[in-house]
């Protein structure tokens, strides 16, 4: 028999601290900074290490994603104790759309890295393509084939 | 008919996976290797729905794998 099944996806980074490790050396750190990276490729976007609120303060984060029309940019930031990831923006004056659309990239970016990472090890041949739809926005489609 | 795996992501952390060729309910066990691997490489999927395919999708996969193979002892 064969299914369809579908998931609703979360970033948690916790295999190297369950083996009492620094949440840095994670497979998923670097992962995520593959992630953050494409993003801002896609996007002609800056990656830095800080972020600012309303006031100009600066907040430092693990990865940061800026542009020219959004100069206070959004961060990422994972706890060091628990791997969760937190994204951090001041999106007050009208920044909750970009700031959501560039988050919601990166999980899209993190989740493709990691189905074609997946399937590889599982000894898949892996093929990925990017479809982009009228309404619901770019999709990646994986293909792995045993 | 060779067993693959067809994963659709879309735009708001939603994975569509599709399992084909598998014998059995080794589709299920696959699923779930897949998931263990992708939580530790930092990634959650928390199943919504499972839907096994019908009989007719199966037997057009099949189908479609034997008019493949017809194909190419013809050529």
């Amino acid at each position: 028999m064969s299914h369809i099944s579908s998931y609703q996806a979360d970033i948690k980074l916790q295999t190297a601290l369950e083996q009492g490790k620094s949440v840095e050396q994670d497979p998923g750190w670097e992962i995520l900074n593959e992630a953050v990276w494409a993003c801002a490729e896609e996007m002609n976007l800056d990656v830095g290490h800080s972020i600012r609120d309303y006031y100009g303060r600066l907040v430092y984060c693990d990865w940061s994603l800026a542009g020219p029309a959004f100069d206070r940019g959004i961060g990422i930031r994972v706890n060091r104790d628990t791997g969760d990831v937190m994204f951090i923006c001041d999106s007050y004056g009208g920044y909750e759309r970009i700031a959501g659309e560039i988050k919601e990239k990166v999980i899209q970016n993190y989740i493709a890295l990691c189905v074609t990472r997946a399937l590889s090890s599982l000894n898949y041949e892996v093929e990925v393509e990017e479809v982009k739809h009228p309404v619901e926005g770019k999709k990646v489609l994986v293909k792995g084939v045993l | 008919m060779a067993r693959s795996v067809r994963a659709e992501i879309g735009a708001r952390r939603e994975i569509k996976v599709e399992f084909s060729g598998f014998p059995g309910e080794s589709c299920f066990d696959e699923a779930e290797r897949l998931k263990e691997v992708l939580k530790e490489l930092g990634l959650w999927a928390i199943p919504v729905t499972v839907t096994p395919k019908t009989s007719s999708e199966i037997a057009r996969e099949i189908g479609e794998e034997i008019a493949e193979k017809k194909k190419v002892l013809h050529s």
